[in-house]
């Protein structure tokens, strides 16, 4: 009997040891999001993206697109530019993302007013371009922007991912709380579920490829998906390239307007 | 016959271009050709006529060197009875260093932060003789400059010096345009060629992730001519303008905050000290503005408030002593910004008048669009917009971009 108590206790207590070690292991959805956020991706990179924006009747339009990206310790900027269609050519993007948590900060450089406009944080929720991303999309959302939890695990197209549900902090998103799919040790999402004030999906993020370009993992294709509209949005990345040695001071008002040649 | 002359000269000004193009492609590193067609009715709705057809060329030649850019902006207008206006708007060589940049040659300066305005944005002219209903970079006359910029941190430097006045363009006297007021300005003497003669602007701008600020300074001449004499012998002629101003512009919360002001010292005003006879006064005026930019359920969002003030006003000024006028601006695309719908109007407070100019644009498809809209004039015929009544305006315009 004495054996029996004494083995039931050692078998109880590793498996106790060994469920508080896994979710010891385990980070937090703060942990992982930050992951996300702070996963290297060198000192600059520069890619030419293509935008496939297609309707419910399967028609499409393109964008292409020269985007710019630089980090340092406090503060990551990116610049896109529009080379195509010719009526937005010229038309120029720059989104200063802080790492402290402030809100981003975001220019559109209009070529037929030939101004620089701000962009106030509630046309962040707006259509950027007339695509299915946001302007909130394309900058880098911190994560202390939104409360996050782990709310599951499982393996997505192949590769295990933590789930990780966001729910803003704030009151001026137009959604009322996302789903991801992270995986782990490479840090990148997967998919992504925004949900209406009802519960209901109504944006779906999709990655369909990612690669590993100079030691650093790149999103390189990805799709999102407006269910509502029966409305999508794909971006490829093409001549991804890093540590070309941009400078700070390009990414201005004077670059936003005199284009993609630095 | 001066028609067929003006049409072989505009054939061969563009064939020169094509062949200025052709020669660029093969020297400059990177050469890039583009333009817009435009074709536009418009439709007098008092008259119920078809007052207004016009076809545009705008051509956009942009060549890179290793430093250097230049860029040529050739147009041709082609009215309805076959007359063409064709020029270089642009004309200009840039020569790019890392902290500074050099513009030579003729080109179109935007400063400050207002909409619809001009308030310190006055280095270049303004061609009116579509009233203020042209495009925002039609309305900009380029003018022969050169411009240096200067970059240090968030300050910007920037001094632009030009030789020549080239004053605003006003309606001619068969345009629906034109006012019986404007015949005695038409004749007015340009200041001649001389170096005294140029005009300076400097402006030092800052640019940080809270604000963009700009101050600014010209020594410059009125655009607008005053005018002396009588009413059967005008004299009509340009003076010197000093000026002063900045803007401001910053994001508070979710609204995007604007700002600018300038004061033009000493200006000259056309007074009638006695009936029939002219003479000018110097006054300093205020010229402010405060916009507001927001959006709300995606619908973009803008408002501004102008202000006009004359210094030490004597009731023998031809300017009224207060212009008040607000403008706005609400914008929404659908359809993944194939169909957007906007309404843009100014709206004058004493005397009460408007114009206001609803319009719709159609994407056909990426590049081509058409574009349907209104430009109502009404109220008081001694405002600013009301004394066009008569010209409110039906239009539909097909554009091309290439």
């Amino acid at each position: 009997m004495f054996w029996k108590i004494s083995l039931g206790l050692l078998i109880g207590t590793i498996f106790v040891g060994l469920l508080y070690s896994q979710a010891n292991d385990r980070p937090s959805g703060q942990e992982v999001m930050e992951n996300v956020y702070y996963r290297p991706t060198g000192d600059d990179m520069t890619a030419d993206l293509n935008m496939v924006l297609t309707n419910s009747r399967g028609a499409t339009r393109e964008r292409s697109i020269k985007q710019f990206s630089r980090s340092t310790d406090d503060v990551d900027k990116k610049m896109m530019f529009f080379l195509a269609p010719a009526d937005v050519r010229d038309t120029s993007f720059m989104n200063w993302s802080y790492h402290d948590g402030r809100s981003d900060d975001q220019w559109i450089y209009l070529p037929a007013i030939r101004r620089i406009r701000r962009i106030s944080s509630n046309s962040k929720n707006d259509a950027f371009m007339g695509s299915d991303f946001t302007y909130d999309d394309l900058g880098e959302r911190h994560p202390d922007e939104d409360m996050h939890k782990i709310i599951g695990e499982e393996e997505y197209n192949g590769e295990p991912c933590y789930i990780v549900e966001s729910d803003p902090v704030g009151s001026d998103d137009a959604f009322s709380k996302t789903v991801s799919w992270i995986i782990k040790d490479k840090w990148i999402g997967l998919k992504r579920e925004y949900y209406d004030e009802s519960g209901e999906v109504y944006k779906l993020l999709q990655v369909d490829n990612y690669e590993e370009i100079d030691d650093y993992w790149v999103i390189t294709d990805m799709i999102m998906r407006d269910l509502n509209r029966d409305h999508s949005t794909r971006i490829t990345l093409e001549n991804v390239k890093f540590n070309i040695g941009l400078r700070d001071n390009q990414f201005s008002e004077r670059q936003m307007m005199q284009g993609p040649r630095f | 016959m001066i028609n067929t002359r003006r049409k072989i000269y505009t054939l061969l000004f563009f064939l020169a271009v094509l062949v200025i193009a052709f020669q660029a492609t093969l020297t400059a590193k990177d050469i890039r050709f583009s333009g817009m067609l435009r074709s536009y009715a418009g439709s007098r709705i008092s008259e119920g006529d078809i007052s207004l057809t016009e076809q545009t060329l705008d051509l956009d030649l942009q060549g890179w060197g290793n430093i250097t850019r230049i860029k040529i902006n050739p147009y041709a207008y082609i009215m309805g009875e076959g007359d063409i206006d064709w020029g270089v708007r642009e004309a200009y060589i840039d020569i790019l260093f890392r902290d500074f940049d050099f513009r030579i040659g003729k080109q179109a300066v935007v400063w400050g932060e207002a909409e619809g305005a001009f308030i310190t944005d006055i280095v270049s002219p303004q061609d009116l003789r579509s009233f203020i209903l042209a495009d925002f970079r039609e309305i900009r006359i380029g003018v022969p400059a050169m411009r240096v910029n200067y970059y240090r941190g968030p300050l910007t430097y920037e001094v632009v010096w030009l030789p020549i006045l080239v004053p605003t363009a006003q309606p001619g006297s068969d345009s629906i345009w034109y006012r019986e007021s404007m015949a005695s300005i038409a004749d007015a003497e340009l200041p001649e060629k001389k170096l005294r003669n140029s005009e300076v602007f400097g402006k030092i701008k800052y640019f940080s992730r809270a604000v963009t600020a700009e101050l600014m300074a010209g020594y410059a001449w009125d655009d607008f001519p005053v005018m002396e004499g009588s009413l059967q012998t005008p004299d009509p002629f340009y003076e010197r303008l000093t000026v002063v101003g900045g803007s401001f512009s910053s994001t508070l919360s979710s609204v995007v905050l604007r700002t600018e002001h300038a004061v033009y010292l000493d200006r000259a005003f056309t007074t009638m000290p006695s009936p029939g006879m002219f003479s000018t006064s110097d006054h300093h005026q205020l010229h402010s503005l405060v916009g507001l930019d927001w959006s709300i359920w995606g619908i973009g969002m803008s408002t501004q408030y102008i202000l006009q003030y004359i210094n030490d006003y004597n009731e023998s000024l031809l300017t009224r002593e207060y212009e008040h006028t607000a403008t706005f601006r609400l914008r929404d695309s659908f359809f993944a910004d194939t169909l957007t719908l906007e309404l843009f109007g100014y709206v004058g407070i004493d005397p009460v008048d408007m114009l206001l100019r609803p319009s719709l644009t159609y994407s056909i498809e990426d590049g081509v669009e058409i574009k349907t809209g209104l430009d109502l004039f009404r109220g008081d015929e001694d405002g600013n917009f009301g004394k066009y009544e008569n010209n409110s305006l039906a239009y539909i315009s097909l554009r091309w971009y290439f």
